[in-house]
């Protein structure tokens, strides 16, 4: 019950916030009424076996028969989400650093440093919103992994550019080694395209820590490897467990990585609604459980000012 | 002693520019600018490159696609390419129509989280942080979740049962998704302008409603403007989105030509040969973001700035 004062009235402060919870109306109506019904289908869906006909579709109960095929059945499923799982976990650290890094260059004052920040927010704007469609093919990730993706059938056009596969290959490189190179360079491709916000994120955050408390610093005579250490890492720790969290959600949510691909197969290919409904809520699942424990692991870390 | 010249010697200036150029910082800071303008060039390249080869591949023709001595510069430039995609894509109709969702979806987007988000960063309801848990929980949930159910949903659109109307095809959909605040990573936004406003200062509201002036008046007279920076941000996040997006315009829509999905028919006419496709593809794509680049550019300074002061810090 609401705190009332002893004239049995909501006095001015709890009528005030009741008003705010007027505010977000608008989500909990939409929460409520459009994606918790869904969420509920999708797990509904997921222990039963959809057939779509003329004016509806019939669902037959067939438990957790779903679940267990992802497992023990398909011998696709746990490759594909292992192999992306795997990839992920390298990408990620690997994002958070080099995002960092490159706020912290950006944070310097250079000529042209307008324009540098201008470039390289433009894979964030560019890059959001993209799902894969297996047959119009990715639109801007299209310009973006053309680049990249060597392995994919898709004709990369930095390669045929540079030649740089075919120069490593006539230098009496084994192929072993070039392949190992070619990835890494294509690698720091992507992490460069894919660390656009975290790089915003984290630029916001070093440019709020005041300069006096570097200032002091210098006067105490701190070098700079100490003030890295234990003075701007400190400040930024709050932003990194946002970043990390972000970047583990985003990139789950990534089409790249396979997996996603072959969940929207499954149910539009082979019709399998609930097959796919699964195994989303499978993938769904694993994601929540790792953000948990990056979370809850990185929550440690970060030193919160007062 | 205005007129002495001071004479300094050869040795003695040779001694100081020593001592001015040769010390560890200044040696330290010199190579670290060229490392760092490596870098930042490297990389600048790297993110503008893609856009400049599909500038010069668009006027290719097939044989300059295919013609391996022709890497920039095409022998016999065409504008054929573009223009059989504009009628492909259908570029005035899809164009318009991508045009008028992507605005009404960032418009509403952006208002609605607004509203939600003040409603977050202000007032301490029962239940805030249930709720604002759910808004991350539907940051959280893969789109391909809830894919179908929420097809379903408009395909079999009902309100307290009654309907069952089918409202695909059209603009509902987005309209009803964007105006509850559940679009694509609105929950991002929600996020983000609840963080501006907690970091606002009280007294600004309270000295309007000492004035007189009602909860919801004061948010629009006050709040609003003060956020214009980041409402800018989140409405190029917002139509950024909504123009590129291929996911949620394939599972609406089916007949309604939007512009991610008339990509889709480029493939129609080139029957099977990969190169052909690869090449319309390619121009396909560059003219469907050429309008994007342009609103991006319009409006980046607003962007930068506003990401530099949203509070997302605190």
């Amino acid at each position: 019950m609401q705190k009332m004062n002893r004239f049995g009235h909501l006095d001015l402060k709890e009528k005030h916030n009741l008003m705010g919870s007027l505010f977000v109306l608008p989500f909990v109506i939409g929460f409520v009424f459009i994606f918790l019904p869904a969420i509920y289908q999708s797990f509904i869906y997921s222990v039963n076996e959809l057939t779509l006909n003329a004016d509806g579709y019939t669902m037959t109960s067939v438990g957790f028969t779903n679940y267990i095929k992802a497992f023990m059945i398909d011998p696709y499923f746990k490759i594909i989400l292992w192999e992306s799982l795997t990839r992920m976990s390298t990408d990620i650290p690997v994002i958070l650093i080099f995002s960092f890094f490159m706020a912290n260059l950006l944070n310097q004052k250079f000529v042209g440093r307008t324009a540098a920040r201008t470039l390289f927010f433009l894979p964030v704007i560019l890059s959001t919103g993209l799902i894969a469609s297996v047959e119009a093919g990715n639109m801007v990730m299209d310009i973006y992994r053309s680049g990249s993706t060597f392995n994919n059938g898709m004709s990369s056009e930095l390669m045929q550019i540079f030649d740089l596969e075919d120069m490593l290959l006539e230098s009496r490189f084994s192929p072993q080694l070039v392949d190992i190179v070619l990835s890494s360079v294509y690698g720091l491709y992507d992490i460069v395209i894919s660390s656009g916000v975290q790089m915003l994120v984290f630029l916001a955050g070093l440019q709020s820590i005041s300069p006096s408390v570097f200032e002091s610093a210098y006067v105490e005579g701190a070098t700079k490897w100490e003030i890295f250490w234990k003075i701007t890492l400190p400040m930024i720790s709050p932003l990194i467990l946002v970043n990390a969290i972000y970047t583990v959600v985003e990139s789950f949510t990534r089409p790249s990585y396979g997996i996603l691909e072959f969940i929207k197969e499954q149910a539009f290919r082979n019709s399998q609604y609930g097959y796919a409904s699964a195994l989303s809520w499978i993938y769904f699942v694993i994601t929540g459980l790792i953000l948990l424990v990056v979370g809850a692991i990185l929550s440690k870390a970060v030193f919160y000012n007062e | 002693m205005a007129n002495t010249v001071v004479t300094i010697s050869k040795e003695v200036r040779i001694e100081r520019m020593k001592i001015k150029y040769l010390n560890t910082k200044f040696v330290a800071d010199f190579l670290w600018r060229i490392v760092r303008l490596v870098i930042i060039a490297g990389i600048s390249f790297m993110i503008l490159y893609p856009f400049i080869i599909k500038g010069f591949n668009a006027v290719k023709t097939i044989d300059d696609f295919t013609d391996p001595t022709v890497r920039f510069i095409s022998r016999n430039p065409t504008l054929d390419n573009i223009k059989v995609c504009i009628q492909k894509l259908r570029f005035q109709v899809a164009g318009v129509n991508s045009l008028e969702l992507a605005l009404l979806t960032s418009v509403l987007q952006v208002a609605v989280c607004t509203l939600i988000g003040y409603g977050f960063g202000r007032f301490k309801f029962r239940g805030r942080n249930i709720v604002f848990g759910a808004v991350i929980f539907t940051l959280l949930v893969p789109p391909q979740t809830i894919m179908i159910p929420m097809f379903m949903q408009f395909r079999f659109f009902s309100l307290f049962g009654f309907g069952g109307i089918n409202v695909l095809d059209s603009f509902t959909p987005f309209i009803i998704l964007s105006a509850t605040g559940l679009g694509l990573k609105n929950g991002l936004y929600i996020y983000m302008m609840r963080q501006f406003f907690r970091g606002m200062p009280k007294e600004l509201e309270e000295a309007a409603y000492i004035d007189g002036s009602g909860l919801f008046k004061t948010f629009l007279t006050i709040m609003v403007p003060a956020a214009v920076p980041m409402l800018i941000t989140i409405f190029l996040f917002s139509f950024s989105w909504q123009w590129t997006d291929i996911f949620y315009s394939a599972l609406f829509f089916n007949k309604l030509p939007v512009l991610t999905r008339t990509i889709a028919d480029v493939a129609s006419i080139t029957q099977q040969d990969p190169i052909m496709f690869a090449n319309l593809r390619n121009t396909a794509s560059m003219l469907v973001i050429i309008p994007l680049m342009l609103v991006y550019i319009g409006a980046q300074r607003f962007f930068i700035q506003g990401i530099e002061r949203s509070g997302i810090v605190g």
